[in-house]
């Protein structure tokens, strides 16, 4: 359970918190699950002093930082129109006044409509205290052995991808039994990414071979059998999925 | 730690611990219009409030989270107008419209609604219906289908911005015989705004198609407004939970983690030395009384075969123990240190190995009850037998027989707000059980024996209720709380959280069904057959009724035609059988919604294959108004049947008006219409079902009414009819109203406890508006009588001659002689108590119904089938309905769409599935996804009034009909958009993509 609340003013400060071992400390964004955690006495560090929760843009990336809402990626007129869609699709309106995009960034599931979203357009994420850029593939892989202290400062989206996705779920705005985002560059960069399964989304496919796309996804698919789908049902439908992206 | 918020305005200064909630803190502090809905993922929103001007989830953030920042809470937006000599602001126009739309149902989740909305509002005042719709997203609702919400919203805008809305009272409801639809109605923009007239248009009204006979009243019929509605909207303390008492103690289980096995051993030392804890109880320490936790009448129809505890567990989720302790954390921990030790049993989990040779026993205790015919060493919970005429025979007749078995699957009630009770001794030693039930009667009689108390040492209280749809027509946790507070003497609350109801509750008895139809070639049914085998988990509670249900309700709509209408051919055969799953139980439709999967979707498929037009072969086999129901003559719930002639069918009506409304006729058969533009893999689709359910249980079903007389004029009515939500205090007080000649507001309702208000069986079976409904008219009668009496004493004394009481009219708080002579009923009332042959005006009265008059439906819908990934989008659901008269249009429109909403899960989303050692798959409602308000299809309800004889005022049941066509309908208009023919529901995007793929 939580015994410790600390809201620090400064970054170094959070860090500081963080670093400690005893009480083991978390980073805390907007929402919070962790009160429900009771196995063990643990300590949070909110993070919404830090001022963190801007959201800006250069000639190549939107800026958002660790704190910002996705309400407010949804809000601000810098964010990309899928983004925009792709969070609506995540969660309902209260969860994203409540959520912070890191918070998400470290929470996200491999059903999460943002999360296939991101990481088919190659979300950059920035890691303090290092100042470390890691993709969002990166994190997604490494982010169950993080050792304290690690904070997301910002993640960055590429504002010259072109991103379109499908998500095949039992309603509207159901969690997908499979999703496929196809990001797609100037220079004729193609990424595919895949979920609706496991843990966390897969990238599928990163080049400049549309025609190599879709043997890439069905590739990605195999074994994702699980308890909402088949394997055989996903690896059947995926093609023509990737077809109507690739065509659109 | 200390931390400093500014609550609706006011800077406060509030100790908490680092890890309370901001829904824990402000709930603690008296702000109990924020609501608990138990999810551990934050995903049900009732329990939101404003922070900083943002709709946010108060149980998913840490009240240290809120320091220093601004919460609005639902108390501080507007409150009741006139509080004696005190003049308020009155209510804010959203809490207004809400009141006036009939956006209120449980009102559960309501202040949360209201303050997503206000949010939204204070950001613009023309907010498009889309906008609504995603501003409220963030908040479930079980109850309304969110149509009332969003027209409340728009309302309130309109309001705001300074526009004239509609009053409610002078919309129009009716239509007329040959009204066909209007596919210019100016407010379906989208937007729920007329584009060419500043007055907003508030769409809550159902159309209604009456039949000549029905007379008009001056209450009955009318929209009045929710008698509770006020209270909650204003998110009032008036649930369970909301009550606050010294030393309350927190109940929890520890619930099993295997799905079969024996108590070993189990050791409580170490939670019982845990500082904090007052009580830890296990199987040891209770008398051993076996019970059933059925919420029915007595003699239960079905096996006794629960304890509240055993030393053996039968699923994952069965219980083990019980602790109270002084806080939920300590409770939590003291659950952590019980150490058990398990024989593990092998387990069932598949219903079609329960009766197998060799299958282990699940009920082996002695002390098993059997009812009717049960047998545990058979792990057979329930066995139906029905024959009606002679089925062989049909068959032998038949040109042709169909043969196919669907399975429909296990489906969670989740009402908002989850099971919660609290219980404490009273002043007199008596056991108070304020809990949130749909049968606070059964309650107390159901307990007594297991708790070892007699019956009138036990006083049952229902507050408000959360919503329950059959969820709380069980005795679920209120022993848990009454062993607890007997065994530590202090008030205790036990309340499930969202993982419990998933795991430890009650759901929809899933089945697998066979049906066999024997039809000449021009379509005439000559026998129908249906086999169910019905899984009832763990436990037989509901097991054999609800089967019952399934056939009585499903196979009797179809009776054949010709010499067949008149000696009908049915067979319905039925197991219910033990799993080790958690127990099923009752669920809004009670067992109809699984029979008409199979039968509606098998008689689709049989009319298309014969080539007849599918609704010309529903209307000609089914039964119709003077005919006896089938099932009458052969089942009754497991008791006598006896004959009930089916006196009103308005399902040709409701077939001819929904028609209208979805415009079939442009669509069915339509090549073109069924091809979206430039989209060559989707294909659009319309399906109808066609459905009865019932009104009460005949020679059964009881209910009470007591109504008193004021010295202003005033009444108060006391039902034991448990209003869940529905708005059935309402129309009760409407149907007094309309006997007393009084405005509602004068009818003062409560409901329900078992010390002050009459026996009544309870919210289930479609039973309030027709039983109780009649009880409370009855009671008015009597009342009304005592009122001319004395009113005629009265006018005779003004001079001008006497008057005969049986000639005073009691109109508009008025008895009125037929020479316009009139006496207020305030006199009256002051008359009686203070002045003259003193007397207590009152009246009690109850009913029992002979019979129970089916309502009927015709349910369409309309959908887009994705041919490629077998994604399916539900477009237009539309539902005409013949309930009888309809009492409130507003309510019970509100319940056919809420039904509507809910059996759209049933259709494409919800269901529940566990491994093969018992764990549920669904524990939270992210995974078990309820429809959201940004993703409902459009809803329209059609009310096609007959005028049932045997009612005062002629209603039929409206509650549970609606959970019964809709998954068919969109089964069937998936068939129609691009051939998949399913026989399992929900329709999954894979199972129509298997049916378009295996054929």
């Amino acid at each position: 359970m939580i015994v410790e609340y600390h809201r620090p003013a400064t970054i170094s400060q959070a860090l500081e918190l963080l670093s400690r071992k005893d009480p083991k400390s978390l980073p805390l964004g907007g929402g919070s699950t962790l009160s429900r955690d009771k196995r063990s006495d643990f300590a949070v560090v909110d993070l919404q002093a830090l001022g963190l929760d801007t959201i800006q843009v250069n000639s190549e990336f939107v800026e958002i930082g660790a704190t910002a809402r996705i309400q407010g990626i949804v809000e601000d007129t810098n964010s990309p129109l899928w983004l925009k869609v792709a969070c609506n699709r995540e969660m309902g309106r209260n969860m994203r006044e409540m959520s912070t995009i890191a918070g998400f960034v470290m929470g996200a599931t491999g059903r999460s409509p943002l999360a296939i979203a991101l990481l088919a357009a190659d979300l950059q994420v920035s890691v303090l205290p290092t100042n470390d850029k890691l993709t969002f593939l990166q994190v997604l892989s490494e982010r169950a052995n993080i050792q304290q202290p690690w904070v997301i400062s910002q993640v960055m989206v590429d504002r010259t991808v072109n991103l379109k996705y499908e998500f095949i779920a039992r309603s509207p705005e159901d969690l997908p039994v499979i999703g496929i985002a196809l990001a797609k560059w100037p220079t004729g960069r193609i990424r595919a990414s895949v979920g609706g399964f496991g843990n966390s989304p897969s990238l599928a496919y990163d080049g400049n071979n549309p025609a190599a796309v879709t043997q890439a996804v069905e590739t990605t698919l195999i074994g994702s059998g699980d308890r909402w789908a088949s394997e055989e049902y996903r690896q059947s439908i995926a093609p023509a999925i990737v077809q109507r992206l690739l065509a659109d | 730690m200390r931390i400093d918020l500014k609550v609706n305005g006011d800077q406060k200064s509030w100790e908490c611990t680092p890890g309370d909630t901001l829904l824990a803190l402000l709930r603690r502090e008296g702000l109990f219009g924020a609501k608990f809905g138990g999810c551990d993922k934050a995903e049900c929103g009732a329990c939101a409030v404003l922070f900083d001007g943002r709709p946010v989830n108060s149980c998913g953030m840490l009240a240290a989270q809120a320091d220093g920042h601004q919460i609005e809470t639902i108390e501080g937006l507007g409150e009741h107008p006139d509080q004696g000599w005190k003049k308020t602001d009155g209510l804010h126009p959203l809490q207004q419209a809400f009141v006036e739309t009939g956006a209120i149902q449980c009102g559960y989740c309501t202040p949360a609604m209201i303050l997503a909305a206000k949010s939204l509002l204070d950001k613009t005042l023309q907010p498009s219906e889309d906008q609504v719709r995603d501003a409220i997203s963030g908040v479930l609702c079980r109850c309304t289908g969110y149509e009332k919400p969003v027209q409340a919203i728009l309302r309130a805008a309109a309001q705001m911005r300074g526009e004239t809305v509609t009053p409610i009272t002078e919309m129009p409801q009716s239509i007329s015989p040959d009204w066909q639809v209007d596919h210019q109605r100016g407010d379906e923009n989208g937007t729920g705004i007329s584009p060419v007239s500043p007055t907003v248009k508030t769409r809550i009204m159902p159309r209604i198609w009456t039949v000549p006979q029905s007379p008009v009243r001056s209450r009955v019929g009318k929209a009045e407004i929710k008698v509770d509605a006020i209270k909650l909207v204003q998110g009032k303390p008036a649930f369970t939970s909301d009550l606050e008492k010294r030393g309350l103690l927190i109940g929890k289980i520890l619930h099993s983690p295997i799905a079969h096995g024996r108590i070993k051993s189990i050791d409580t030392s170490r939670a019982k030395a845990l500082p904090g804890v007052a009580a830890v109880l296990t199987w040891k320490d209770l008398p051993r009384v076996v019970y059933s936790t059925a919420g029915q009448s007595d003699p239960i129809p079905g096996p006794l075969d629960a304890f509240s505890l055993d030393n053996k567990v039968r699923f994952v989720g069965d219980r083990i123990a019980f602790v109270a302790a002084e806080t939920e954390e300590i409770a939590q921990k003291a659950l952590n240190l019980i150490d058990v030790e398990f024989e593990t049993l092998p387990c069932i989990i598949d219903s079609r190995e329960s009766m197998k040779a060799g299958a282990v026993q699940i009920h082996d205790e002695e002390e098993f009850v059997n009812f009717a015919d049960s047998n545990p060493k058979r792990n057979l919970a329930a066995e139906i037998r029905i024959d009606i005429g002679d089925v062989g025979k049909g068959f032998m007749e038949a040109d042709k027989v169909y043969e196919t078995e669907y399975v429909v699957p296990k489906v969670q009630q989740a009402h908002i707000e989850p099971h919660v009770v609290m219980t404490y001794w009273d002043e007199d030693d008596r056991l108070v059980i304020r809990t949130s039930t749909q049968v606070p009667f059964h309650v107390r009689r159901i307990l007594a024996p297991v708790l070892g108390l007699p019956v009138k040492r036990i006083r049952v209280i229902k507050p408000r209720v959360g919503g329950g749809f059959g969820g709380k027509q069980e005795i679920l946790i209120e022993d848990v709380a009454a062993h607890l507070t007997i065994a530590t003497k202090r008030p205790v609350i036990v309340e499930y959280d969202r993982d419990e109801e998933f795991t430890a509750s009650r759901s929809r008895h899933p089945m697998r069904v066979r049906m066999k139809t024997g039809v000449k070639r021009d379509g005439t049914i000559t026998a129908n057959e249906m086999y169910a085998l019905s899984d009832t988990g763990a436990y037989g509670c509901h097991a054999l009724t609800v089967a019952g249900n399934t056939g009585h309700k499903a196979m009797g709509l179809y009776v054949g035609d010709g010499e067949y209408r008149k000696q009908p051919n049915i067979r319905f055969y039925a197991d219910v059988v033990y799993t080790n799953t958690p127990p099923a139980g009752a669920f809004r439709g009670y067992g109809v919604p699984q029979g008409y999967w199979p039968l509606d979707r098998h008689i689709e498929m049989i009319a298309r294959d014969l080539g007849i037009d599918p609704i010309e072969f529903r209307l000609k086999n089914a039964i119709r108004a003077g005919e006896i129901h089938p099932f009458s003559t052969a089942w009754s719930e497991g008791r006598e049947p006896r004959p009930e002639i089916v006196h009103t069918v308005g399902l040709e009506e409701c077939v001819r008006q929904g028609k209208a409304a979805i415009g079939w006729d442009q669509k069915f058969g339509n090549p073109a219409w069924h091809t979206v533009d430039n989209r060559p893999h989707l294909r659009r689709g319309i399906g109808i079902a066609t459905v009865m359910q019932g009104t009460a249980i005949p020679y059964l079903d009881m209910g009470g009414a007591s109504i008193k007389m004021n010295d202003d004029g005033s009444f108060n009515l006391l039902v034991g009819a448990t209003d869940i939500g529905t708005g059935s205090d309402t129309v009760l007080a409407q149907m007094a109203a309309e006997v007393l000649g009084v405005p509602i507001d004068d009818i003062l309702v409560y409901s329900s406890d078992t010390d002050f208000t009459p026996f009544d069986v309870g919210a289930y079976a479609s039973s309030t508006t027709y039983i109780s409904g009649t009880a409370t008219v009855r009671a008015a009668e009597i009342v009304a009588e005592r009122i001319r009496l004395r009113a005629a004493r009265m006018i005779s004394e003004q001079g001008g001659g006497s008057v005969e009481a049986d000639e005073i009219l009691l109109e508009e708080r008025r008895a009125i002689a037929p020479d316009g002579r009139s006496v207020t009923l305030s006199d009256v009332g002051h008359d009686s108590l203070h002045k003259t042959d003193q007397e207590q005006i009152m009246g009690v009265a109850s009913y029992v119904s002979p019979s129970s008059p089916p309502p009927f439906a015709a349910q369409f819908a309309e959908v887009t089938v994705d041919t490629q990934t077998g994604a399916v989008t539900v477009d237009k659901l539309v539902m005409a309905v013949d309930s009888g008269v309809i009492v409130n249009p507003i309510t019970a429109s509100g319940q056919i769409e809420g039904g509507m909403a809910q059996a759209l899960g049933y259709a494409v989303c919800e269901e529940m599935l566990y491994d093969e050692l018992g764990m549920a798959r669904e524990r939270d409602l992210v995974d078990y996804h309820i429809f959201r308000a940004d993703e409902m299809p459009k809803l329209e309800t059609i009310f096609v009034q007959t005028y049932e004889p045997s009612h005062p005022f002629g209603v039929k049941a409206v509650a549970e009909i609606p959970m019964d066509g809709v998954a068919p309908a969109v089964g069937n208009a998936i068939l129609d958009a691009c051939g998949a023919n399913l026989t399992a529901n929900p329709a999954t995007p894979e199972r129509i993509w298997r049916a378009l793929h295996e054929g």
